[in-house]
């Protein structure tokens, strides 16, 4: 799967744009406040109903428009619009249809993202990791996010159950719902595990291949459930071991949703150096990157898609050896968009079968021919965002 | 807006579910509008069945009377519970024609995020029922999380001998695999049945 072209309207910067891209590689070239980084954001945010820059649609409106509108046309000729407008919310159609559902715009298929807020994913705490491997989880399996709310569910109902016992309530109460943690939380754990570990292996390749002075790095899944395995009856015994300091907090504190994932460097010694606490800003950027990389194959592999990859920002802060990599991990991987302020991050050959995006007077240059045939072939979909 | 007679109406019929206000106004208008002798039967049936329909006093399904009318029936089988957890439940059951014991309604679901404990449910007059020699109890909760849980506290709640059973989940019968969801399809690989073959067919040229 990969984006042919992308069409905004009202969104961040753009009262109205509309770019092709190439199945390969794309360099999006801009100063400062060009539009780069809203670029990449809108097509994310069109196939995914989120922004990874901002949890309110609102702040995608741009100032004084009357909605945000972003449409994107795919390879094998399919059609995806998501439209915000305060007055009506969030609009989603897939091939000129109205959809509801996340799942509807998953099944068009992945789609990978790298921001500045990105590095959070190394950087920050474990919830945002979980996060992103359930999101990617979910568009690979499709029976991960059912795994995810089931456990969510179950979690809330024995921490309501824990409260009512610590308040007097019969404990007897809790054994159903000791059992429906277990139950969903091994199903969650289990898939996770698969995730992960198909993650792995990719990701240290690719994180070697990002690393100018070698290395071995490292992606593991950490749960307090990893003694335990598969066993029911271990779960059980270990909710049993801990059910009075439970029943004190009203917290269920045992389940993959304390899991966090582990991304090190394996040292000479054997030891693993988190990458989260020792890590350089260098070696954490690329650590993203190559957990994106894994995702991608992976995805490959588990789904047949390996989707377009978005790379906001990412050459100015990698040194030139990290980048020469990059780009040659790249040019072999299916479509990638990559913004810069500057095209010498690249060298002229690395640039030879790249499809060029000048951002400079705020349109598309070579690009624009293209898609401005498309615009007046009346192409225009109905249910547009503005009136 | 309305005269006070009519907001009242109005308010009434929004507490009814799936009647949001402007459904309960369009309703008291087309009441407004109908002749008394055609409208009033309806008022009329709303007093009779809350006067005349109360529980069964043995397994809390709605019953005209004491007993429901599966309980008031000798014919159906004494030693067999299907337990449900709403009135509504027993219908489809009923339905099928497969079922000739007696019911058991718990009036909802174990949720503690609801407030629904044990003791909310009609958890007591079970085990009372199932001491006074019954033979099985199917439990026929929904499944979901909540129905699930309450199927287990049930099975854990009853005396050994009795035997405790669930309904499967599975494939709807004459469905397309290929419009199962993923979660009622991993169900029914889990609970996967083996297929029993006859001795003259698996003989032939397969002998182990």
């Amino acid at each position: 799967m990969y984006i042919a072209e992308i069409r905004l309207s009202g969104f961040r910067s753009y009262a109205s744009a509309h770019f092709a891209l190439s199945p390969g590689l794309n360099v999006v070239v801009g100063a400062n406040a060009t539009g780069k980084t809203n670029l990449v954001e809108a097509a994310y945010w069109s196939l995914r109903a989120t922004s990874p820059r901002t949890s309110r649609d609102d702040k995608l409106m741009r100032w004084g428009a009357d909605a945000a509108r972003v449409e994107v046309m795919l390879g094998d000729g399919r059609t995806a619009a998501l439209a915000y407008s305060p007055r009506l919310g969030r609009r989603a159609t897939v091939d000129g249809v109205a959809v509801n559902s996340l799942e509807r715009l998953r099944r068009l298929g992945p789609v990978f993202l790298f921001v500045p807020e990105s590095l959070l994913l190394v950087k920050g705490g474990p919830a945002r990791r979980r996060a992103h491997l359930d999101a990617f989880g979910a568009d690979v399996d499709p029976a991960y996010q059912a795994s995810v709310a089931a456990l969510q569910t179950a979690v809330r109902q024995r921490n309501a159950q824990l409260a009512r016992v610590r308040a007097g309530g019969p404990e007897r109460a809790l054994d159903p719902w000791d059992a429906q943690l277990v139950s969903s939380g091994l199903e969650l754990e289990r898939r996770r595990r698969a995730l992960v570990e198909a993650l792995a292996e990719r990701f240290a390749g690719f994180a070697a291949a990002l690393s100018p002075a070698g290395g071995a790095f490292g992606l593991s899944l950490r749960s307090a459930l990893a003694d335990i395995g598969d066993d029911p009856d271990g779960y059980h015994e270990a909710l049993w071991a801990r059910r009075p300091r439970e029943i004190e907090s009203a917290v269920s504190a045992l389940g993959p949703h304390r899991d966090d994932l582990e991304i090190f460097e394996s040292l000479p010694t054997g030891e693993r150096r988190d990458l989260r606490l020792f890590g350089s800003q260098g070696e954490q950027r690329a650590a993203v990157l190559a957990l994106l990389l894994a995702e991608r194959e992976v995805a490959e592999q588990w789904t047949g898609q390996r989707g377009p990859l978005f790379l906001d920002d990412v050459m100015s802060e990698l040194d030139d050896a990290r980048r020469r990599l990059l780009v040659r991990l790249l040019a072999a991987s299916g479509q990638a968009v990559v913004t810069t302020t500057t095209s010498m991050y690249f060298r002229p050959e690395e640039l030879a079968g790249a499809r060029i995006i000048d951002l400079q007077d705020g349109l598309p240059a070579p690009a624009a021919e293209g898609s401005r045939r498309v615009a007046t072939e009346g192409r225009e979909s109905s249910g547009g965002g503005s009136p | 807006m309305y005269s006070p007679a009519v907001e009242r109406l109005i308010t009434e019929l929004s507490k009814l579910p799936g009647i949001g206000q402007r459904t309960a106004q369009r309703l008291t208008f087309h009441i407004l509008r109908q002749r008394a002798e055609d409208i009033l039967p309806l008022a009329e049936a709303i007093v009779e069945v809350k006067e005349r329909i109360g529980f069964c006093t043995r397994c809390f399904n709605l019953a005209e009377g004491k007993l429901c009318t599966v309980c008031a029936d000798p014919r159906r089988e004494q030693d067999v519970i299907c337990v449900v957890e709403q009135p509504a439940d027993i219908i489809p059951i009923e339905r099928t024609h497969e079922f000739r014991g007696l019911y058991h309604v718990l009036g909802g679901a174990l949720s503690p995020i609801d407030g629904v404990e044990p003791g909310d449910l009609h958890l007591t007059e079970l085990l009372t029922r199932v001491r006074q020699g019954v033979r099985e109890v199917i439990v026929a909760t929904n499944p979901t999380m909540t129905g699930e849980a309450t199927a287990l506290y049930i099975a854990d709640l009853l005396p050994a001998e009795v035997r405790v059973s669930r309904l499967a989940s599975g494939l709807p019968v004459g469905g397309d695999l290929e419009y199962a969801d993923e979660l009622t399809l991993g169900r029914a690989l889990t609970g996967r049945l083996t297929l029993h073959r006859s001795d003259a067919f698996c003989g032939e040229g397969e002998t182990p």
